[in-house]
């Protein structure tokens, strides 16, 4: 194994262990030894994260540990963006807004979404908890937002939701975003029975769906 | 024969504490309550209202405007706590139909899950059909509260009308306020709501039951539950139950999002001194808001799993809620009421995994001498008849089980020395005086089935088709409804809330 795979070798193994620190700290590795941090997010960070997912899928890695992983895998990324030129940006694949809805403040399970769309390449921007629909909209349309995900955990908000694609409708904006619902108390029928694009039933699926429904 | 003990008994009565499930130590108590102060003291509450931080304020609380923050001394916490009644009284329509607790005395049923999905069984097609409730399914739901003698009162309307929205006043006010009109049980507390306004208006519909806003502190039909995100942030729909349950002077229980491990440790001591915190700063801000005003606990707890992420009530739930419980007798001498303790969270209507949950969960609460706990059923399942009259079986199984306790005293009447040396070793008790005195005592269930198999196989009836008798039964229960002319001034109430909360 050369230098620069025992770099990237390195990086996937902070991301596995979601450290932080050890992951900004190779990051550095990576600039001083002249590599392409394009390439070392590519080889070194995304196969950690990809790995980590797999892992939880089995029911190996809990929670708490696909966070930190996401967390480190993005400490790095933040430091990395600074070193890639303009012209070789990388483009998301695609930008999303999610919260959730109005009334409603469970968001753990919005902001885990949030957390394995960014760590798959996403561009995520996550707006809290009591998100009423036109804040949901506002904040889409001042980020250029392809997606909108509006989670509801309870059944007394996720008429909200229904709020949200009327909102959109009356402002012509329908067409305009895909909006992936998610939720405890959300299903498919209810999905389809409010006109919402997708229904994500945990955090793996949404990244799934979230590429699917962009055609990535 | 009798039909047992508990005939008409509303709730249960409990034995003396020293006969509960008390998993706490008074060193364990006092430990972990330091702990709690501690917290108040140095980490303390986060509350996004202003009216909240004047009140802790205007307490002697050490309040930062701008960070949002209340840190509470302990003699404040000391001072404010121990204004709150000891007695607490949730009214029905009719005094017959209020609950009055007294804590560690008597355990009470509520019913209502709040859910928007209904599963009733189609007979032609052998099946639960799932679907999206009306308002006529609200009203269906109404007659099982309304009608079973187990349960006591509402905590939460049993359905949700699919058709509304919150584009108006939110569905949540519209399915108490028809609680309140056929319903003769207490109808419950407001948790989902986007504003002071339709706190007011929630308000307002319970005064028309009571004959003004004056008379809800004295009859309140109506309760509250500050609902906050986790045990010390005070969120503005928590500010705003807070301030609600405040003005009108109704009952309001001490709740938080105590979701194991979000905001408080995963292990249990920790849990427990973050909750109590929780649990004095609300209280105490109440009181600091209108002292005297009734309070209680209530004691929901579940976890987050950690492998999954989805939620559940784990056997350290159920430590944890009797541990509470026992905190708020002992400490606070304030109500423990909780929920859901008799839920089923499979998504497949009546299986085993409801079962085992509604029994254990039954049993754990009422053992460890809970105030009164929730039938639920699966949020996702929705609300599910015969679910619902096969919890009221486990409750009435307890109720026995609690009432027994009355002749395990050592009496004489109870030890009855004088029939066994009567009837000798080679005696029978069976037609003996004392077996005739009290054969009312033993238990005789509604819906199992003792009967050999040979007896079964001539008509080979499921406990699923005993049940499904009494369902019909009260499907033909005429609710009562309130006189026609409070009636029509609730509807105007609504029709001037949809208008004025109108969104689109």
């Amino acid at each position: 194994m050369g230098p620069k795979e025992e770099i990237f070798k390195k990086l996937t193994n902070s991301v596995l262990e979601g450290d932080s620190d050890n992951a900004l700290a190779i990051a550095k590795e990576v600039i001083e030894n002249g590599i392409d941090p394009i390439e070392a997010i590519n080889q070194g960070l995304t196969p950690g994260i990809k790995e980590v997912g797999d892992l939880f899928g089995k029911g190996e890695y809990f929670l708490p540990q696909v966070i930190l992983a996401a967390e480190a895998m993005n400490a790095a990324i933040d430091y990395l963006k600074k070193y890639i030129p303009r012209e070789k940006t990388i483009k998301p694949l695609g930008i999303v807004v999610i919260g959730t809805v109005a009334g409603d403040i469970h968001d753990i399970g919005s902001k885990f979404v949030a957390t394995m769309l960014e760590a798959n390449g996403f561009k995520v921007y996550h707006i809290g908890a009591d998100v009423s629909a036109e804040k949901f909209i506002e904040e889409a349309e001042k980020v250029g937002a392809n997606i909108i995900g509006a989670s509801a955990l309870i059944t007394t908000t996720m008429t909200e939701q229904k709020i949200l694609i009327k909102t959109l409708e009356k402002k012509s904006l329908k067409s305009k975003y895909k909006v992936i619902i998610g939720g405890a108390p959300v299903n498919e029928r209810w999905t389809r029975e409010i006109k919402a694009d997708g229904y994500a039933a945990d955090a793996l699926s949404a990244v799934e769906l979230a590429k699917t429904l962009l055609n990535r | 024969m009798g039909r047992g003990l508990f005939l008409v008994e509303k709730g249960i009565s409990l034995p003396s504490k020293e006969k509960l499930w008390r998993p706490l130590t008074k060193d364990d108590m006092e430990t972990i309550e330091e702990t709690s102060y501690q917290i108040l003291e140095e980490v303390g509450f986060f509350s996004e209202l202003d009216e909240i931080l004047k009140i802790a304020e205007g307490m002697g609380c050490d309040v930062n405007y701008k960070d949002k923050t209340i840190k509470f001394p302990e003699n404040v916490i000391e001072e404010y706590v121990k204004k709150a009644p000891k007695k607490v009284v949730l009214a029905g329509r009719t005094s017959d139909n209020d609950i009055t607790f007294e804590p560690g005395k008597r355990v009470f049923f509520m019913g209502g899950t709040a859910t928007n999905k209904i599963c009733r069984w189609d007979g032609n097609k052998n099946e639960y059909v799932y679907r999206d409730p009306t308002k006529d399914d609200l009203i269906y739901a109404l007659k099982f509260m309304d009608s079973l003698e187990c349960i006591d009162f509402l905590f939460d309307p049993p359905l949700l009308d699919s058709e509304l929205t919150n584009a108006g006043l939110p569905e949540w006010i519209h399915a108490v306020r028809d609680t309140l009109v056929n319903c003769r049980k207490h109808a419950g507390r407001l948790t989902c709501n986007y504003s002071p306004k339709e706190w007011d208006y929630f308000a307002r519909l319970a005064a028309e039951v009571v004959g003004g806003v004056e008379e809800l502190e004295k009859r309140p039909v109506i309760s509250a539950a500050t609902d906050a995100l986790s045990p010390g942030f005070i969120f503005k729909k928590a500010g705003w139950n807070m301030l609600g349950a405040i003005k009108y002077g109704i009952p309001c229980a001490s709740s938080m999002g105590a979701v194991n491990p979000i905001g408080h440790p995963i292990t249990l001591a920790g849990y427990l001194a973050v909750v109590w915190a929780g649990h004095l700063g609300h209280i105490s801000l109440l009181q600091g808001g209108r002292p005297g005003i009734p309070c209680m606990l209530y004691i929901p707890a579940g976890s987050i799993r950690l492998k999954d992420g989805y939620y559940q009530h784990g056997p350290e739930d159920y430590l944890i809620r009797a541990c509470r419980t026992q905190m708020a007798h002992e400490l606070l001498g304030l109500p423990a009421i909780m929920g859901p303790e008799l839920r089923g969270s499979s998504k497949v209507p009546n299986d085993i995994q409801t079962s085992y949950e509604q029994t254990l969960g039954c049993t754990l609460g009422t053992l460890c001498g809970s105030d009164a706990m929730l039938i639920e059923f699966s949020l996702e399942a929705g609300f599910n008849a015969e679910a619902t009259v096969m919890g009221s079986e486990i409750i009435r199984y307890m109720k026995h089980m609690m009432a027994r306790f009355k002749d395990l005293e050592p009496t004489p009447e109870n030890l009855a020395y004088d029939a066994v040396k009567e009837v000798g070793p080679k005696g029978s008790l069976l037609t003996h005086e004392h077996t005739k005195k009290h054969m009312q005592l033993q238990y005789n269930p509604n819906f199992a089935d003792y009967r050999p198999l040979n007896a079964w196989l001539k008509d080979k009836k499921t406990m699923f088709d005993r049940v499904r008798e009494k369902v019909k039964e009260i499907e033909k229960y005429e609710l009562s409804k309130l006189p026609a002319d409070t009636i029509k001034k609730m509807n105007a109430i609504v029709k001037e809330a949809d208008e004025e909360l109108k969104r689109f």
